[in-house]
């Protein structure tokens, strides 16, 4: 590794890391909101046994499970406007990251609402609540607590998945790495950098996970 | 007053309650004794709602409640003016002590939150837990924690407070701290229908004492009475395996 690579590099960090910023951060964070109360829309439809809608959610999480992330993104961006729908490249990104996160963290959410005693549940009714109180006040709370690793992994996963976004041309990490390294032709030191800044976004959101994860110990 | 006509309960084949009657006046502390898997359970439960009896009606404080007819805000209602204490406490394990008792307060009856805890305070007060209001379930002893649960059932100030073993998944000791809690409530007035193995309890605290075998009620009579003397070859026996009360010796 010489000088001129080294200073490449060092001028390349911050070209990288405006779209780590200013992309990916952005697609994360709408789809994974997003996803989440899709999720949890899923999970109580499935577990209150919904008729119709308890079927149409299965068949929407088999669909998603079923399918890879890049061609389900193929479909939306370069498949719908064949039908008539066309969506710019970041709405596309936003709807297929936010279906994925509904359709795998619903089952997480699922899991945990399901590991909450059926007690609980007795015992909110026995104080005058309804259902939606319940599962609201008592139910969720103590639920969280137990799809919060998983679901930190999700989070995680979908930071790195969001590089998927680059087949759609949208210009975050990875795309930018591409085009630098189109001009000075260094693809292995480029492409390392740009592994290196999900690692650092992903390592900053890990140790934000432990700190909560102690925190929600430390309550009850 | 809490009156429960006839209920009957079937799960699968298996007829559980057999048309039940009972009375519970204002004030009075009914005990509900037996052997396992004589229904006893399943009719507290009935009588809340937890289980839906097949058939049967409820009267509390003259308002009406056929099983078969009632709904799910009647229910809501009817629950509003009972407390129920469960056999493991089911005390809600995201909130404090005093969350736990607060709860039916402000989410239920949007009681102000300062109003509120200054009730949840005095119940806890009352089951001598003023000094525990900040502590998680998880924290507490089994006792503590039925004590807490006990704090829950009365906040509200119910017509009726249900009791479902309470003390059957505590040790001797902690067993005593609670049946002390009850005595106090009794002493000052509260109704109660308890269910529960602690014949010293039925003798002493209970006004009435009511015998179930296999779905049926087999004897009812004031407490005394009961364990001077009960009527039933049945409930004989039964109180011998307790060597309590009757008996020969």
């Amino acid at each position: 590794m010489n000088e001129r690579i080294l200073q490449e590099l060092s001028d390349s960090f911050v070209k990288l890391l405006i779209p780590g910023i200013r992309v990916t951060i952005p697609l994360t964070a709408i789809s994974f909101s997003l996803g989440l109360i899709l999720a949890l829309t899923v999970a109580l439809i499935e577990i209150a046994r919904i008729p119709v809608l308890n079927q149409a959610v299965r068949c929407y999480v088999w669909i998603i499970r079923t399918t890879p992330m890049i061609v389900q993104l193929f479909v939306v961006y370069y498949g719908l406007p064949n039908v008539g729908i066309k969506l710019d490249a970041f709405p596309s990104a936003i709807l297929v990251f936010t279906l994925s996160v509904g359709a795998y963290c619903s089952e997480t959410i699922r899991a945990a609402i399901l590991s909450v005693s059926s007690g609980q549940m007795e015992a909110a009714y026995c104080v005058g609540m309804n259902y939606l109180q319940a599962m609201w006040h008592i139910v969720l709370p103590q639920a969280f607590r137990t799809a919060f690793p998983p679901l930190s992994n999700s989070l995680i996963g979908l930071v790195k998945d969001t590089s998927l976004a680059y087949s759609v041309a949208i210009v975050e990490i990875l795309a930018t790495a591409q085009r630098i390294a189109a001009r000075t032709y260094d693809y292995f030191w480029l492409y390392c950098e740009a592994g290196l800044i999900y690692m650092i976004i992903c390592t900053i959101l890990t140790f934000a996970q432990r700190k909560i994860e102690k925190k929600l110990e430390r309550t009850g | 007053m809490l009156q429960a006509v006839n209920i009957k309960k079937r799960f699968g084949d298996n007829e559980v309650l057999k048309g039940i009657s009972l009375t519970v006046r204002t004030g009075d502390v009914v005990s509900i004794v037996g052997p396992s898997g004589s229904g006893k359970t399943t009719l507290l439960r009935c009588m809340n709602f937890l289980e839906m009896a097949d058939e049967g009606e409820l009267n509390l404080d003259d308002k009406l409640y056929d099983v078969r007819k009632v709904r799910k805000n009647e229910i809501r209602e009817y629950r509003k003016k009972t407390g129920f204490v469960f056999q493991n406490y089911n005390l809600f394990a995201n909130k404090t002590a005093l969350g736990n008792v607060t709860a039916g307060l402000t989410i239920v009856r949007k009681v102000p939150a300062k109003q509120a805890e200054e009730i949840a305070a005095d119940a806890l007060a009352r089951v001598g837990l003023q000094d525990k209001m900040s502590f998680y379930p998880s924290q507490l002893s089994g006792g503590q924690q039925q004590r807490v649960s006990i704090a829950r059932a009365i906040a509200a100030d119910p017509s009726v407070v249900f009791f479902d073993e309470p003390t059957s998944a505590l040790d001797p000791e902690l067993t005593k701290e609670v049946l002390s809690v009850m005595k106090k409530l009794a002493d000052e007035g509260t109704t109660m229908v308890v269910v529960t193995h602690e014949m010293q309890f039925a003798r002493n605290v209970s006004d009435r004492v009511i015998f179930m075998e296999d779905g049926t009620v087999l004897e009812e009579a004031a407490a005394e009475e009961f364990f001077r003397n009960p009527q039933s070859e049945r409930s004989v026996r039964f109180l011998e395996s307790f060597s309590v009360g009757a008996g020969p010796g």
